[in-house]
């Protein structure tokens, strides 16, 4: 969850590292807290921290936290010999450790040697069976061969057991939309807005699964979630303005022949056409004709 | 009690300092021996899954309202249906914690090693306590308290005359046994410091009986009625639109 | 700080000062020997205005209150984060190896 606060003070500190202002160390404390993915940064700027003995030494114990950090992001950046030698660093400082041997399990991953990697897991199974971070390499690991329905099916079967990780049922829900599995998807999103009810972006991901889906029942419940996104972000979130639309002009399609008006808020939409343009006047002038002419060809 | 009582500045010396020092570092030593002897146990896979199942239905129950009325019967029915519902314990198959406990050496190991790391070291300074430090008024608190106290801070001095707010010897044992918590937490970190009150705590929630806590999430889960938020919803992004707008 | 605290210093000053008068009139009434029914009118206004004082420094001073409203900008979550914990490595990146300098010295 990143929250718009917090996205100002991301870019607001990753802009002053780019630009040499320090504060490098906090810049990659707050991308752990927040969880995005900004690897190769973390890499550059978490690296001159680590080759800098002086700052290493100041950070005390979290020296290991940023080298687990920046071994994940070389990982991510194929700077393979980079995360070797921090998991060497690590490897000696906790010789006994399951993280470390959970992220040695990665760069075996991150080389593609596919066996070795299901090996390492394996053992570190063997020695804690409901360790859950392995368990989701394991299902990511599939994903990452192309075996999607080997990862569909590893992930129902730790649902089953860890049913309450929101993480993992939105990695189904997305694998899911991925393979226009939309019924299934709707779902995993039901499931997410049922933990987190009052996250915006599980209410628009479940109304554009439903508009997808189409027929007036959903495209219905579809214009629901939609506005009830724009009560959840008083109405600054474009996509779901635009959703608004798309649903009503859908939903006046299909019901055509019934005359079937929609009586509860005949208004909802015409607003947030005038929303949508008033944004659009404020953030790109020059875009607005096509917003109205996108408008205009759906009939409102 | 009109004139008070004058406490020996040996006393002092060589009874209230030297019983908190010592109970200081007896809890420090306490805590490393227990750290010591702690052992990694593999949570069982059957209270992992009862834990998740309670924490997923209690989501559904809280957050009812915001999915459609489909979705939520057809949840209700996958956790509480009687035959084969996540939230469904048989009769009969609801075993007694008791019984389990007994029945698994380990948790009855683990139970021992809580019990040593607790108990032995209380009797042994109490023992200790009681047989140098016994009898002294060790300290004076600075203000008046009523007679109900005494029992709590004069225990072994058998006189009704003297003031409650003097503080015997064993008393200021008992005091700093209950009342080193905040003290503890400088010195080990925040969650390390746990005192006896906790401890005891912990014994006494040890019969904990998970299918119980099924049976209660399934009765709640069943009386909740569906009452479809989102059709408000419209309304609502009607009045933020049109704020919006203006 | 700087004004709430004051303010603050000063409804506790009120406060103890309040308490004060109020123990001496008890003295007086001892000595004229009449019952004590409650403190004096102009007490009691020390007392409420003290009263006032520590709330308005308590409620400022400390900090700034933060919104509860799902779309103010504390609130409004505009991105989720990275699901981390399903990270694959086999993107671009395998492809277009970036900078090849980078090394962990020690």
């Amino acid at each position: 969850m990143v929250s718009k606060t917090e996205e100002t003070q991301l870019n607001r500190l990753e802009n002053q590292v780019d630009n040499g202002g320090g504060g490098a160390w906090e810049y990659l404390c707050l991308v752990r807290k927040l969880k995005v993915r900004r690897s190769e940064k973390v890499l550059k700027y978490g690296l001159s921290i680590l080759n800098d003995p002086k700052k290493r030494s100041a950070l005390g114990p979290e020296e290991w936290t940023l080298y687990e950090q920046v071994a994940i992001a070389a990982m991510d950046c194929q700077c393979l010999n980079v995360a070797k030698d921090c998991i060497k660093a690590l490897l000696k400082k906790f010789p006994e450790s399951k993280r470390v041997g959970r992220l040695e399990g990665m760069l075996l991953e991150a080389k593609g040697l596919w066996a070795e990697a299901e090996k390492v897991y394996s053992s570190l199974l063997e020695d804690n069976p409901l360790d859950q971070v392995i368990h989701k390499r394991k299902v990511a690991m599939a994903k990452a061969q192309g075996n999607i329905s080997g990862a569909i099916e590893s992930l129902n079967k730790y649902l089953e057991i860890f049913m309450a990780d929101h993480d993992a049922w939105r990695e189904l829900a997305e694998i899911y939309v991925s393979l226009q599995m939309y019924k299934q998807a709707t779902f995993c999103y039901e499931e997410l807005i049922l933990s987190q009810p009052t996250v915006p972006l599980y209410h628009l991901a479940y109304a554009d699964v439903l508009y997808t889906l189409g027929g007036l029942e959903n495209l219905q419940t579809s214009k629901k979630y939609y506005a009830s996104t724009i009560d959840l972000t008083g109405g600054k979130n474009t996509r779901a303005l635009l959703g608004v639309c798309l649903c009503t002009s859908a939903i006046g399609q299909v019901s055509k022949g019934r005359n079937k008006e929609d009586k509860e808020s005949p208004e909802l939409q015409s607003l947030a056409a005038k929303a949508l343009e008033k944004e659009y006047r404020q953030k790109a002038d020059d875009k607005l004709g096509l917003l109205t002419s996108a408008l205009r060809s759906l009939k409102i | 009690m009109a004139e008070d009582l004058v406490l020996d500045t040996a006393i002092r010396d060589w009874v209230l300092i030297p019983l908190s020092v010592v109970m200081v570092l007896i809890g420090v030593l306490r805590y490393f021996v227990s750290k010591l002897m702690r052992s990694f146990q593999v949570p069982d896979l059957k209270i992992v899954k009862e834990g998740q199942v309670i924490v997923r239905a209690r989501n559904l129950r809280g957050a009812a309202n915001f999915i459609p009325p489909k979705s939520f019967r057809s949840r209700r029915v996958y956790f509480s249906n009687e035959e084969n519902g996540l939230l469904f314990v048989p009769k009969g198959q609801a075993q007694n914690a008791q019984a389990q406990m007994f029945s698994d050496p380990n948790m009855a190991m683990d139970m021992m090693k809580k019990n040593l790391s607790m108990i032995i070291p209380q009797t042994l300074t109490f023992a200790w306590v009681n047989f140098f430090f016994s009898g002294f008024v060790a300290a004076k608190i600075p203000f008046p308290l009523t007679q109900r106290f005494r029992s709590m801070l004069q225990n072994g001095i058998d006189l009704s005359t003297v003031d409650v707010s003097y503080v015997s010897s064993r008393s200021w044992y008992f005091l700093n046994l209950f009342g080193l918590r905040g003290l503890f937490s400088l010195i080990l970190g925040e969650e390390n410091a746990m005192d006896d009150t906790q401890r005891m705590m912990q014994m006494g929630g040890f019969g904990f009986d998970p299918s119980k806590s099924l049976s209660a999430e399934k009765d709640g889960l069943d009386i909740v009625q569906h009452d479809w938020a989102l059709p408000k919803f419209e309304h609502r992004a009607e009045a933020v639109l049109k704020k919006l707008v203006s | 700080m700087g004004l709430g605290f004051m303010v603050g210093v000063l409804g506790v000053l009120f406060l103890f000062h309040a308490a004060y008068s109020t123990i001496q009139y008890r003295g007086l009434l001892k000595i004229m020997e009449e019952e004590f029914s409650g403190p004096p009118m102009n007490v009691v206004l020390e007392l409420l205005l003290g009263f006032v004082f520590c709330i308005s420094a308590a409620l400022t001073v400390p900090g700034n209150f933060l919104s509860i409203h799902p779309d103010s900008e504390e609130n409004r979550i505009v991105s989720l984060s990275a699901n981390l914990d399903f990270m694959i490595f086999n993107h671009r990146a395998k492809a277009l190896p970036s900078e090849t300098d980078m090394k962990l010295k020690h």
